[in-house]
């Protein structure tokens, strides 16, 4: 019986909204590639308003890594290529003609190809992008021999879709994929799946892959945990990581030649009158998602998990890496003495509320800061929330000050934003300490790289 | 009633910030105001939800919690104070002799802490 890695650390937020094990297809009318949903890239434009692309196709490039190109996911005309405050390429929109035609880039067998034959293939296809690297959460760079793959092949965020749904039956495809990365790293591939729930026979049959399970609250399913109890990440090493959706994606690449962006998304949320899961592409408008789905309130819509997630306007599109949409209220009022009511409806992690009494009970959250900001104040409580082998009061302090040695004797090379999204959900003092991490992440990038 | 309450706090707050009339006493308004209301701050960066603590309900707990320990004190110091003076006193006597002594230390520290 293989080892289970037991996660004590945590917390699992119960939310209303959980997608029904349901699938319909949704065709979105515009599609988009966003920039900003890549980290520390800095994209140049390769077509203009008005061409003519195919799924595959160029969008835009990396200017310092010219070899990292970002394709169209659909067929169709570029609308619009969107710019924000001193010029930043915001998004490429692209209207689709609904005919999904396709680049070839000729199919092939992965355990035929040299490693570099394979690379080439993802990166004229603009689908290396899907493989991004610890530490810093980059794309992955493509010379480097990383120490392992991981795919983490379940998602413990709140109202995260659920993979073995999503991945079922499709057995070949993810095994291709997973042929083609194997031949990328003198590691091995770590599949990492839970043991609390019943999982595919797509991820237990899974050939030359070491799969690990794992058991115990979010943050149970990052990447970044599994990491730290698999083989932490010391200077100088790196691990690449992907979900099984984009593994898919590759695996489609080679055995067909072409660039295939389809992905089962979960539409979740307590304003979405019926949450469940859509068959559609990467880069979705969601428009055509939730236009008559969602109630009538003021409402916050969300690519990705309420933690993690970005916001997106109603006419906006999926994030690249996202496999859920997620629609709350806003918080946008004033509460008289909210801080002294009983609160039986809030949920909290403390015991000063009551959620902690109902462990079974799902709970609505709007985005209200429920206080303002304040300075940190030692709870000890992050540890509570914190599963990795760091103290992360002392991490984020040492980030805020930007002293570099501190940072790296902390363990900043193993962690990301996500990471830290817990302690954030937590923190009694409102810090934005997600945006802090990055920052740190950032400065640690350009002293190292 | 909170309503009226609420435009009120909205009628005067512009005095309070930068450029106003009590500019100098904005920290101190800002206290009285999120004691009345929780702010209607949205999340803009990072976790779109936050848990529903904040900061005034910690430290609420924190000070019920020592309330206890604040009674014993004050009867305290007026009982080592009259064992100090060999003078026989009563429970009432201990506890308001030590209220004295405590209490403008309590004033000074909380009425401090709302005017920084």
């Amino acid at each position: 019986m293989p080892e289970i890695f037991k996660i004590k650390k945590g917390l699992d937020i119960s939310l209303l909204g959980e997608a029904d094990k349901t699938t319909r297809e949704v065709r979105s009318k515009q599609y988009a590639i966003k920039p900003i949903d890549f980290v520390g890239i800095f994209p140049k434009p390769l077509v203009q308003e008005g061409d003519e692309v195919k799924a595959g196709t160029p969008l835009f490039f990396d200017k310092y890594r010219d070899n990292i190109k970002f394709t169209a996911p659909v067929s169709g005309k570029v609308n619009e290529i969107r710019r924000g405050a001193k010029r930043v390429l915001l998004e490429i929109v692209i209207d689709s003609d609904d005919k999904f035609t396709a680049e070839d880039f000729g199919a092939a067998d992965p355990n035929d190809l040299t490693r570099d034959a394979i690379i080439q293939k993802m990166l004229d296809a603009g689908l290396w992008p899907v493989i991004r690297q610890r530490p810093y959460g980059i794309i992955a760079l493509p010379d480097v021999d990383p120490k392992a793959i991981m795919i983490s092949a379940f998602d413990t965020h709140p109202l995260a879709p659920d993979y073995d749904f999503i991945m079922d039956g499709q057995e070949n495809e993810f095994q291709e994929g997973l042929n083609a990365l194997g031949k990328l790293t003198s590691g091995k591939i770590h599949l990492n799946i839970s043991a609390e729930q019943g999982t595919t026979k797509t991820f237990l049959n899974a050939k030359n892959v070491v799969i690990n399970r794992f058991k115990g609250p979010h943050p149970a399913g990052n990447v970044g945990t599994q990491i730290n109890a698999l083989m932490p990440l010391n200077r100088g090493e790196s691990i690449w990581y992907l979900r099984p959706q984009e593994v898919l994606m590759i695996g489609r690449l080679f055995k067909t030649g072409k660039y295939d962006a389809s992905k089962i998304i979960a539409l979740t949320g307590s304003e979405v009158a019926k949450p469940q899961y859509l068959k559609t592409r990467m880069g979705a408008g969601i428009m055509d998602m939730v236009k008559d789905d969602v109630s009538k309130k003021n409402l916050r819509y969300i690519s990705g998990n309420v933690l993690t997630g970005r916001k997106i306007e109603k006419n906006g599109f999926l994030g690249f890496y996202d496999s859920q949409v997620t629609v709350i209220p806003e918080g946008d009022y004033y509460e008289f003495f909210g801080w002294a009511s009983p609160g039986f409806n809030k949920f909290s992690f403390y015991h000063s509320f009551f959620s902690w009494l109902q462990p079974k009970r799902k709970f609505t959250i709007d985005t209200n800061l429920h206080g303002g900001e304040r300075a940190f104040v030692m709870t000890g409580m992050f540890e509570k929330v914190f599963p990795f082998d760091i103290y992360p009061m002392q991490l984020i302090k040492a980030i805020m000050i930007e002293d570099i040695d501190q940072m790296e004797n902390l363990g900043i090379y193993e962690v990301e934003e996500e990471d830290f999204a817990l302690c954030e959900f937590i923190d009694t003092s409102k810090t934005e300490i997600q945006g802090i991490v990055r920052k740190g992440l950032d400065i640690m990038r350009k002293e190292m790289m | 009633m909170m309503k009226g309450l609420r435009n009120y706090i909205d009628k005067i707050k512009p005095q309070f910030e930068k450029g106003g009339r009590f500019e100098k006493l904005q920290s101190t308004f800002e206290a009285f105001e999120t004691f009345l209301f929780v702010p209607n701050n949205v999340t803009f960066k990072g976790s779109h939800i936050r848990d529903a603590i904040d900061m005034k309900r910690t430290m609420s707990i924190v000070v019920m919690a020592l309330i206890p320990a604040l009674l014993f004190g004050m009867w305290n110091i007026g009982y080592q104070h009259f064992l100090s003076i060999g003078e026989a006193s009563g429970f009432w006597q201990n506890f308001w002799y030590g209220f004295i002594k405590a209490f403008p230390i309590i004033v000074v520290s909380y009425v401090t802490g709302l005017a920084i």
